[in-house]
């Protein structure tokens, strides 16, 4: 060993290498604090949020609030491709929910299960010609249906055309001025349009959509469509993406819309104006990860367009779903969520990046997201193969990567540990106190191969965009726990 | 290498320091949590039987008494939150004014006030809350001064609505609105709902509001006026039928369409000629449920609207209306025959003749199809014989 | 004035009778406590009657122990209704601590709950000897003027406040009293209890207020079982309400009194 070191030495390039690697543990050290800094920053202002966010909460009366005329009326687009199994006790449940006026629209993406006869057979329906505007070009549909025994009722059946041709179809059918997509396996809690509308309601004017907040209902005891027992996930799996949900909805998406720089509204949950969807042309079909694009394009449109608006998050209306607990559906979403944010990128962040025409969004928003999140595997993965170069050529030992190590994970468990502070704070959902210690145990456990697991996943995203793979991968259904 | 990893040992104390701290934080909140949800189950227990009490006797003449057992302070924090949903339950003057005195007697109302008046923000905001749950008419000076200064986030409208629930007049009202007026940010819908709180003379506010000149406020009028009928209203509505901004036109009309007694000839010709769609729309709406033949023409007409919603409407209207409107209609289509529009009428008749043979029970629908029929196969019919149900 | 009924049949029926009319005489409210216990002994009957005027230092009362039915009484002078039951709360605190309650509490004041008849008065001591056993309550006693119509209400609401609230004033009135907090559970006690009327809120959970509607008006022959008790303010909601065979729409928040006074109505119009 000495010998070989001996000899690598004295060779020249072997220098050449040293320097470089030192360069560029500079850059590394630089790339984490910055990414440290924001998160810091991000976080900060969540938790300034947070006791606002509280009292809006506290001191409104939802019930009350659930029965006035004064709530906008909203259209609930629910897209479902092979829901056979879960549709007709979720659009139950939608059908139940504590709001005054609102339609839900069932939009059958040309399953090829029996999502479509399932419908009509339990909702006695029949085929209607209503007026359908044409806002958004979408693939055929092949009818519409309708009965008026259940009058908020519709059903569209159309042409296989992916999830945002859906929800383009719905829009052209919707009634309503608000319209509120819903994942036909998620379940959205009775009163959570209403907490959204209050959020809406406080200011119509530059409200231009509302996230709600999701959470995972795995493990949970689910009746008649109402989450009765919130329980924190038993597996593992469904564990962690627990704490990571956590961590982005309260720690991160709080902060971003303080600062009016939220890029995403979760496609699970969120309730948009529906003429400035359209103003944008709908939700672009074709791949995934329309939940953000239809976002930045509503940044992108209002900025262009001097439009003074805002992208709220409203934490408190709630929308349950189903984790993926297996291996391969988990890493089929996410790398089918690395391709859709790559593509997103190319497509629209890489001409609004670092314009202050933009603002925030353009100046620390895209940043964040193309150099932090894009970007971020190959940072990870250079910088795992540098610290491997480190380790041979002898230029660190092992007390300084520990310690390198432990300032890394300090600095990343205390942000998990804010945004359980957060959730006590302002919410607290998991009523036990053998909760916490299990979401702080997981917490942990992420930084035990899941994290780098997601950084793969999304890196093996990217190559299936190169390879211009575009299938949707795999999602099986199970029913709600009863 | 030395330095940095010296630096980077300061800054892990620091880092280990800080996660210690905010989790001794969490685990306390959650503590605290637990602990807090276990003294509400204990309470419900405890001081059950004095629930049933005061909801046994709001209607009785003698004042509730204090709770018969000591309560700590955490225990009075239940019962305010319990009274207040009782409060906000029941619309009886009488019974709101007997738990009210009930909360002065439990030295709650005098509580808040003081925070109110010397307490930090985040006091200051749950004062109000509760100050508004109680209705105290003498929290109204300082909730308005409030008001005044804050900012335009949810914390607002909780005071706002603090502000109408324990409104003694109609100026407070006034001043509340006026108050938030400068925050322009198209929030009268929420404002309406907030006002709707308030044990004022509503009718008489909205109809004040209804004559500004403030767009805001002709919005909360007109908003506000959709629940009451009459003259005087549509009247008033009418005026603002050409006001400069669309949304209040839209609001202006449907209000009028509501509360008019009647619609004179020339005023349905001008709104059924406005160059927005919904207000066309919406008159078509109105003569629809008001069954006049007098407007046959008007709604032929309107068969040749650009806006298909508008047609629709007219359309079944015309079928609504019996026999001249139905021979109406069928004439109309006949106009476009061969057109894609004519089809499409073509359809809506059609539709409606079968969902109509469906119903022969119905006397008046039988007769609507009978009609309907007739209309369409001395007109349009061309297609097999659809046979009479008598 | 404490008095101590030693082991004779119908003594305590007398003595109720014989104080209330002296009560009733002088045309004063006249409050009556009654509680199954344990063997109570003069010492503690003395004891309890100090207790308790140490929160009513103006209540004048007899206190009463019949040891034959084991049941404790107690005659309050110049007490209505309220201030009674309100007594009661102290006396089922003092009886509780010592050990020495067995049942149900029974209140009542005349005239408020009536008249102090003998079969009034002797309904209550059976009423009072038969709560023993059961869960330590308060029940509030009124004598019941016959019903029309109506005997039993179904109320349906996800709201427990709500619910109670409806319950103890209908059961004050005389109704029985069943209570669902969702559609499904309403349909099985619907279809168990068969009740003369539903109060229902229109949301529920899976089987919603409207549904709920529709199948009772469907299985019951007699139209108009269903009265509507919701949040939901708009017109919509109203018509459909009605369309599914509703016989009336209430808005929350709602006057108690304008409920009952409708139930009533409605009885007498059946």
């Amino acid at each position: 060993m000495k010998f070989i070191e001996y000899y690598l030495q004295t060779d020249s390039w072997l220098h050449f290498l040293r320097e470089l690697l030192l360069g560029y543990g500079y850059f590394a050290m630089y790339y984490v604090v910055v990414i440290t800094l924001i998160y810091y920053l991000i976080f900060a202002l969540s938790i300034r949020q947070t006791f606002p966010l509280k009292r809006g909460i506290q001191y409104n009366r939802i019930k009350k609030l659930s029965g006035s005329k004064h709530l906008p009326a909203v259209s609930l687009l629910v897209p479902a491709y092979n829901e056979e199994l879960t549709i007709i006790e979720n659009v139950r449940s939608l059908l139940a929910l504590n709001y005054p006026k609102y339609e839900v629209i069932v939009i059958n993406d040309g399953s090829t299960d029996n999502t479509f006869q399932v419908m009509v057979d339990e909702f006695k329906l029949e085929k209607i010609n209503p007026i359908v505007a044409d806002h958004i070009q979408t693939e055929k549909v092949r009818g519409i249906y309708y009965n008026p025994e259940y009058p908020t009722l519709y059903f569209i059946d159309k042409e296989n055309g992916g999830k945002a041709d859906s929800l383009n179809a719905g829009i052209n059918l919707s009634h309503y001025p608000l319209i509120s997509t819903i994942d036909a396996d998620s379940l959205l809690e009775k009163d959570a349009l209403t907490r959204i509308a209050r959020v809406y309601l406080e200011n119509p004017e530059d409200t231009v959509a509302v996230g709600g907040n999701v959470r995972i209902v795995n493990s949970c005891t689910v009746e008649d469509g109402i989450v009765k027992n919130v329980r924190f996930p038993k597996k593992l799996l469904p564990a962690l993406q627990n704490v990571e949900y956590i961590k982005a909805f309260l720690g991160g998406r709080i902060g971003w819309s303080a600062i009016n720089g939220l890029i995403i509204v979760s496609g699970a949950f969120g309730v948009f104006q529906k003429d400035k969807v359209i103003a944008v042309k709908g939700y672009r079909g074709g791949y995934p990860g329309e939940d953000m694009n239809i976002v930045i394009k509503l940044h992108r449109y209002c900025l262009e367009n001097k439009i003074p608006y805002r992208v709220a998050f409203c934490p408190d209306a709630v929308c349950w779903t189903q984790a993926p607990d297996t291996y391969r559906i988990l890493s089929s979403q996410r790398k089918r969520w690395g391709r859709g944010n790559l593509k997103n990128m190319i497509e629209e962040g890489i001409h609004m990046v670092f314009r202050p025409k933009y603002k925030v969004f353009g100046l620390l928003t895209l940043p964040y997201n193309i150099l932090f999140e894009t970007l971020n595997p190959y940072v990870r993965i250079t910088g795992l193969l540098a610290i491997l170069g480190y380790w041979l050529l002898n230029m660190t030992d092992w007390q300084t990567l520990v310690v390198f190590a432990l300032v890394n994970f300090f600095s990343c468990f205390i942000l998990s540990l804010g945004a359980l502070f957060i959730e006590e704070a302002a919410f607290s959902r998991y009523p036990r106190l053998s909760d916490l210690n299990k979401m702080l145990l997981y917490s942990f456990l992420m930084f035990l191969g899941y994290r780098q697991l997601g950084v793969l996943w999304r890196f093996l995203g990217h190559i299936d965009y190169l390879r211009n793979n575009n299938t949707w991968g795999t999602m099986v259904r199970t029913r709600f726990n009863k | 290498m030395i330095t940095s990893t010296n630096i980077a040992i300061n800054i892990l104390y620091v880092l280990v320091a800080c996660n210690a701290i905010f989790m001794v934080v969490v685990y306390a909140m959650k503590l605290k949590e637990v602990k807090t949800r276990r003294a509400f189950d204990q309470f419900q227990i405890k001081f059950k039987d004095y629930l049933t009490y005061i909801q046994a006797h709001l209607h009785s003449e003698e004042r509730l008494r204090l709770p018969n057992i000591p309560m700590s302070q955490v225990e009075r924090g239940f019962l305010q939150d319990w009274l207040n949903d009782m409060i906000e339950s029941f619309t009886d003057t009488k019974q709101r004014q007997k738990l009210t005195l009930l909360c002065e007697d439990l030295g709650l109302i005098e509580y808040h006030m003081q925070r109110l008046g010397s307490g930090s923000y985040r006091a200051k905001v749950d004062a109000a809350y509760h100050l508004g749950c109680m209705r105290v008419g003498e929290a109204v000076p300082l909730l308005l001064k409030m008001l005044r200064q804050h900012k335009h986030d949810s914390s607002l409208f909780v005071i706002a609505r603090a502000v109408a629930k324990c409104a003694r007049d109609e100026h407070d009202v006034k001043q509340m609105v006026r108050s938030l007026l400068k925050h322009e940010k198209g929030f009268h819908d929420l404002l309406v709902d907030i006002i709707q709180e308030s044990d004022i003379d509503q009718f008489a506010l909205f109809t004040e509001f209804v004559q500004e000149e403030h767009p805001t406020l002709i919005m909360i009028g007109l908003t506000g006026l959709k629940e009451y009928s009459s003259p005087g209203v549509a009247s008033a509505a009418y005026r603002l039928i050409d006001h400069e901004r669309e949304e209040i036109q839209v609001r202006a009309v449907e209000l009028y369409l509501n509360s008019s007694p009647f619609f004179p000839k020339n005023v349905v010709h001008k709104l059924l000629h406005h160059a927005n769609g919904e207000i066309r729309l919406l008159t078509i709406q109105a003569l629809s449920t008001l069954r006049n033949e007098s407007f046959v023409n008007a709604l032929k007409d309107s068969l040749q609207d650009e806006d298909k919603r508008v047609v629709h409407a007219s359309a079944i209207a015309l079928i609504n209306l019996g026999q001249t409107g139905i021979s109406a209609l069928c004439t109309g289509a006949l106009a476009y025959r061969g057109q894609e529009k004519g089809e499409w009428l073509q359809g809506i008749i059609e539709e409606e003749i079968k969902h109509l043979s469906t119903e022969p029970h119905d006397l008046d629908k039988l007769t609507r199809y009978n009609a309907l029929l007739y209309a369409y196969e001395k007109t349009l019919g061309k297609k097999n014989r659809i046979y009479r149900v008598v | 004035m404490a008095v101590f009924i030693r082991d004779r049949h119908g003594e305590l029926t007398r003595q109720l009778l014989q104080m209330t009319h002296v009560i009733r005489d002088r045309h004063q409210p006249c409050g009556v406590i009654l509680a199954p216990s344990a063997n109570i002994n003069q010492q503690t009957l003395d004891q309890l009657e100090s207790f308790v005027s140490q929160s009513e230092t103006e209540l004048a009362a007899k206190y009463l122990f019949d040891d034959h039915n084991m049941v404790f009484a107690m005659i309050l002078e110049e007490r209505k209704f309220a201030a009674t039951h309100y007594t009661s709360l102290i006396v089922k605190d003092f009886l509780e601590n010592h050990g020495l309650l067995q049942g149900q509490l029974v209140v009542a004041s005349f005239p408020e709950c009536g008249e102090p008849t003998e079969s009034t008065v002797s309904q209550l001591i059976e009423l009072a000897a038969k709560a023993r056993g059961e869960e330590k309550e308060i029940r509030l006693f009124i004598e019941q003027p016959a019903h029309q119509g109506i005997s039993s209400i179904l109320i349906v609401d996800t709201d427990e406040v709500v619910r109670e609230f409806v319950r103890l004033h209908l059961e004050l009135e005389g109704y029985t009293v069943y209570e669902a907090k969702d559609g499904a559970e309403a349909l099985a006690i619907y279809s168990e209890a068969v009740p003369d009327l539903v109060i229902t809120e229109l949301n529920l959970p899976i089987v919603d207020g409207y549904q709920l509607i529709n199948k009772i008006t469907k299985a019951s022959a007699n139209k108009g079982k269903v009265i509507v008790l919701t949040g939901k303010q708009l017109a919509d909601h109203l018509n459909r309400s009605f369309e599914l065979g509703a016989i009336d729409f209430v808005t929350k928040p709602f006057s108690i009194s304008e409920l009952q006074w409708r139930i009533k109505k409605l009885g007498e119009w059946r």
